[in-house]
C-alpha cells in the first residue's frame, strides 16, 4: 500500500519475448503511437531485469518449457499478463494438436486481456489494471 | 573525399530527427485520451434480448466454440465467452433476425478469467462509459 | 529448349507430354529422372512438395509443384505412394530447397525420404502419436484426451554448447539458431523451427470455408491480406465462381494497403536490428496511419476478416478513397524523409552493403522469391507473371536490383512501397461500381486447384483438394518465408560475421508464425 508498491508500479520492465501475435499490438505501445515508456514500463532483454512477462498470443507445446524456464528465472516480485485468448481458453487453436490450452495450469497469471489479438487501447487497460493492482498491495509472485 | 562522405551521412539523419523535436508528438496520451474508436469496429457483442429467437445459428458458426446456448427467464439464449472469442463477426453475420450486433467496445480486461464469460443478462446491457 | 532433348533415356510418358501437360504422373522410379529434366527444360524453381493423404485408397499423392523464372509458366508432377510403407526418393540433389519441404512432410506424414541429408523433427518435440497431418489422426479427439482430462507430461529439454539465437532475443523472431563460431566467424547454423506450429492445414480441414477464411488470417501476422486473398481465390477456382469485378478491386487495393503496411512494420525491424531505435519508433508511429484505413474499411485492426470466397464482407464505407489518398500522399511525402532518416542514412550502407550476398542462381535453387529474389536480379513478379484479380489494369514496374546483398534487398522494398502506393493510385481511379459478394456452393467439388500470389515476402500459394463435402480434405499453405528462413538464412549465415547475423536475417524479412503454420 505504501511507497514501496506506488513506486513499484511505475517501473515495471517487460522481458522482450513475445510468443506470438499478440505482441504485433505492443508494437504501438513500443513505437511512438502510445510510447510505453511514459508509464516506466521498458522493454528488458534479459529474464534477469525483467518484471513483468508478457503472454502474447497462443503458446505452444514446444514454446512452454522455455516460458517457464524464462518465468523461473525472473527475480520477484514478478507479474503475469495474458494478451489475447489463446492463452486464456486456446482461442482460435482450440482443436489444435500442439497449443497449450490453459497457460494458468502452468503459471500463474494476474491480468487477462481479451481479443484475437487485443486492441492497443485494450492492452494499455490491462497494464492500468496492473498498475492499479499493485499500487493496492499486490505483492507479486 | 570517403570520411567527408560519411559524417555527411551521419549528420542528415541527426537533422532529420532534430526537425522532429519541434513537430507536434505522435503519442496519444492513453488512458487520459484514446483515438476515437471506428463505427464499424468489431468489439463486444450486444444481444437484443426481444429480437433473439434462439435459433443456435451463432453457435453453429462460430470457428472457436466460443457461443454456448444458455437457458434464461425461460428462453433459449447465446452465451459468449469473450476470452474464445476471435471477434470475426461471423455470428453477427448469420443472425436471421439481427439480435446480435457488435459495439465498438473493446477494453475488456479482467482479473479474472471467469469474468469473460458473458452471459445474455450481461450481453444485453449497452457500453458503460 | 525443346521436346526433342528430353527424348533419350526416358521411359513411361513420352516427351512432348512432359513439356505440354500442366500435369504430369510419374512412377516412383522415374521421378527423379523427370525431375531433373523438367529442371533442365527450364523449370528452374520447386515452390512446393504437397502430399495429400488418401486412406481409402491406400495411398500417399505427393506433388512437387515446379515454376519456370524463363518461360512464367507452372507444371505439376504427381507420384502415388502405398501409404503401407510410404518411401521415396529425396530430391534435395537435384533442388537443394526441396530439402526442408521433404522434411515438413517426412514429419507431418511420416514419409521416408531415402538419403534424405537430415531427416529429424522439425516443428514438434516429442511426438509419439501417428503423423499428426494423416487423416486418421483426430486432432479434436486427441485434444480432449490431452489437454482437457489430464495434465500433460513434463518436458526435457537438450543442452548445447553453441551460442544461441533465439528464441528469446531481442533480434530473433521466435525461433531458435544455434549459431557454431570460430572466433567472430560463423562456420554453421542449425536452425529449430517450430516454436510457432500450431497445425493451421489440419485445423482448415475441420471447418467451412467461412470458419477457414477466419483462420487463414493468422497465418501471417505482418501481413494477413495476401493469405486472406489466396484463400478466397483458390476456393473461387475450386468452385468456378469468379468474384465480381467491384470486390476485385477492393480485394487488391486492401492487399496492397497490406503490403505496404508490411513494409513499413520492416522499417521498424530493420533499424531495431541494427541499433537504430529513432527509426523504428518513428516507422512503428507511421503504421498506425495505414492500421487506421484497415480498421476503417474491415473493422478489425491487424485481422481483418475481410475476403471471403466469393467477395468481400465489405464494402468501402463512405468517402474512404478519399482518406486512403490523404494517406498515400502523407506516405509518399514520408518515404523522402525515410531516404533521410533510414535508406541513405550512412551507419545502415556501412551495416549492410556486401554482407549476406545471394547471387542469382543460387536464390532459385534455395526456393528464394519474392523481393529477396529480386534483389539478386531475377525479374520476377506473379503479379505480372500471372496476374490475378485486378492487376492486369494497372500498369508497373517490377523493381529490381543487382547486387543481391542486405542493402540491396533493403532498396527493393523502399521500392516496392512507391510501386504500391502508385498500384492503389491507378486503382482507385479505375474502381467500377457494383455488388460486392456471390455465394458459393456449400460444397466443395471433387477435384484440386491451386492458386499462387505475390505476398509481400515472395510466394505464397495454396493447394486445396475438395471431397464433396462443405469443408476441405486438405489444403496445403506455402508460405514464402518458410524457405526464406530455413534454407536461405542459413546458407547466407554460413561465413558470416556474428555481428551480422540480424542484419542478414531481417534484411530477408522473415515471419516466423508464416514458417511454422
Amino acid at each position: 500500500m505504501g511507497i514501496k508498491h506506488k513506486t513499484r508500479a511505475r517501473s515495471l520492465w517487460v522481458i522482450n519475448y513475445f510468443t506470438a501475435c499478440g505482441f504485433i499490438e505492443l508494437l504501438p505501445w513500443v513505437g511512438s503511437g502510445y510510447d510505453m515508456e511514459r508509464f516506466g514500463i521498458l522493454a528488458k532483454g534479459s529474464p534477469r531485469h525483467a518484471d513483468v512477462l508478457i503472454i502474447a498470443g497462443y503458446v505452444t507445446k514446444k514454446a512452454l518449457p522455455r516460458i517457464k524456464r524464462i518465468y523461473e528465472q525472473m527475480p520477484s516480485p514478478k507479474y503475469v499478463l495474458a494478451l489475447g485468448s489463446c492463452p486464456m481458453t486456446g482461442g482460435m487453436y482450440w482443436d489444435s494438436y500442439s497449443t497449450i490450452k490453459r497457460i494458468d495450469k502452468y503459471i500463474p497469471v494476474d491480468v487477462w486481456v481479451t481479443g484475437c489479438p487485443p486492441k492497443p487501447e485494450n492492452i494499455g487497460h490491462g497494464l492500468v489494471m496492473l498498475m492499479k493492482k499493485i499500487e493496492n498491495g499486490f505483492e507479486g509472485h | 573525399m570517403n570520411l567527408l562522405k560519411s559524417v555527411m551521412g551521419l549528420i542528415k539523419p541527426a537533422k532529420v530527427i532534430f526537425r522532429i523535436l519541434f513537430k507536434k508528438p505522435m503519442t496519444l496520451k492513453f488512458p487520459s485520451e484514446s483515438l476515437e474508436p471506428v463505427k464499424d469496429y468489431r468489439g463486444r457483442h450486444f444481444l437484443n434480448l426481444e429480437k433473439c429467437v434462439g435459433c443456435g445459428m451463432c453457435s453453429r458458426v462460430c470457428p472457436n466454440n466460443a457461443i454456448e446456448m444458455v437457458k434464461f427467464n425461460g428462453k433459449t439464449y447465446p452465451q459468449i465467452h469473450l476470452g474464445k472469442c476471435c471477434f470475426c463477426g461471423l455470428c453477427v453475420e448469420r443472425c436471421p433476425t439481427k439480435a446480435l450486433t457488435m459495439t465498438p467496445e473493446a477494453m475488456l480486461s479482467f482479473y479474472d478469467k471467469s469474468l469473460a464469460i458473458y452471459g445474455p443478462s450481461k450481453l444485453s446491457q449497452t457500453a458503460e462509459k | 529448349m525443346n521436346s526433342e532433348e528430353l527424348k533419350p533415356g526416358f521411359q513411361g510418358s513420352t516427351p512432348r507430354a512432359l513439356l505440354e501437360n500442366a500435369t504430369i504422373s510419374v512412377k516412383k522410379e522415374e521421378l527423379r529422372k523427370v525431375l531433373s529434366q523438367l529442371k533442365d527444360a527450364g523449370f528452374d524453381h520447386l515452390s512446393d512438395v504437397t502430399c495429400v493423404d488418401y486412406p481409402d485408397e491406400r495411398e500417399f499423392e505427393i506433388l512437387y509443384h515446379l515454376w519456370s523464372h524463363a518461360k512464367k509458366c507452372r507444371k505439376v508432377v504427381k507420384i502415388r505412394l502405398p501409404r503401407e510403407s510410404p518411401s521415396i526418393e529425396s530430391v534435395s540433389n537435384i533442388w537443394e530447397g526441396a530439402q526442408i519441404h521433404e522434411r515438413e512432410i517426412c514429419e507431418l506424414f511420416g514419409v521416408n525420404f531415402e538419403e534424405h541429408p537430415d531427416p529429424s523433427p522439425l516443428f514438434l518435440e516429442d511426438w509419439k502419436e501417428i503423423p499428426p497431418l494423416r487423416k486418421d489422426f483426430d486432432t479434436r479427439e486427441y485434444v480432449k484426451r490431452e489437454y482437457y482430462d489430464e495434465s500433460s507430461s513434463e518436458q526435457k529439454e537438450g543442452g548445447c554448447f553453441l551460442l544461441p539465437f533465439g528464441p528469446q532475443h531481442p533480434a530473433s523472431g521466435h525461433f531458435r539458431a544455434l549459431i557454431d563460431c570460430a572466433g567472430e566467424e560463423v562456420t554453421g547454423l542449425m536452425l529449430y523451427p517450430g516454436y510457432l506450429h500450431r497445425g493451421i492445414e489440419k485445423l482448415m480441414e475441420y471447418r467451412t470455408h467461412e470458419q477457414n477464411a477466419m483462420l487463414v488470417d493468422r497465418i501471417c501476422v505482418l501481413e494477413p491480406y495476401s493469405y486472406e486473398l489466396g484463400y478466397a481465390n483458390v476456393a473461387e477456382k475450386i468452385a468456378g465462381v469468379e468474384a465480381p469485378e467491384r470486390a476485385k478491386f477492393i480485394r487488391t487495393i486492401m492487399t496492397e494497403l497490406g503490403r505496404i503496411l508490411s513494409h513499413i512494420t520492416w522499417i521498424g525491424m530493420m533499424s531495431f536490428a541494427l541499433g537504430f531505435e529513432s527509426a523504428n519508433r518513428i516507422a512503428w508511429g507511421d503504421r498506425e496511419k495505414i492500421i487506421r484505413l484497415i480498421e476503417i474499411a474491415s473493422g478489425g485492426r491487424i485481422y481483418p476478416c475481410h475476403f471471403v470466397p466469393g467477395g468481400v464482407r465489405r464494402d468501402f464505407p463512405e468517402g474512404f478513397e478519399e482518406k486512403i489518398s490523404r494517406v498515400l500522399n502523407h506516405l509518399q511525402k514520408k518515404l523522402v524523409f525515410y531516404d533521410d532518416l533510414f535508406f541513405k542514412n550512412a551507419t545502415v550502407i556501412k551495416r549492410t552493403e556486401g554482407v549476406g550476398v545471394l547471387d542469382a542462381k543460387k536464390a532459385v535453387e534455395l526456393g528464394t522469391t519474392g523481393p529477396n529474389l529480386r534483389a539478386s536480379g531475377v525479374k520476377s513478379d506473379i503479379r505480372k507473371d500471372e496476374p490475378y484479380e485486378a492487376y492486369p489494369e494497372v500498369d508497373f514496374e517490377i523493381v529490381t536490383q543487382t547486387k543481391g546483398d542486405s542493402y540491396a534487398r533493403v532498396l527493393c522494398r523502399r521500392g516496392e512501397i512507391a510501386e504500391s502506393i502508385s498500384i492503389i493510385k491507378q486503382l482507385l481511379e479505375k474502381i467500377p461500381k457494383g455488388e460486392t459478394r456471390k455465394q458459393l456452393p456449400r460444397k466443395i467439388p471433387k477435384r484440386d486447384a491451386r492458386f499462387c500470389l505475390e505476398a509481400a515476402r515472395g510466394e505464397a500459394c495454396f493447394y486445396m483438394v475438395g471431397n464433396e463435402t462443405d469443408k476441405p480434405y486438405r489444403v496445403k499453405v506455402r508460405g514464402p518465408s518458410f524457405s526464406h528462413t530455413l534454407m536461405t538464412f542459413s546458407y547466407l549465415a554460413k561465413g558470416a560475421q556474428v555481428a551480422d547475423i540480424p542484419a542478414i536475417y531481417w534484411s530477408l524479412d522473415p515471419c516466423p508464425s508464416d514458417m511454422d503454420r
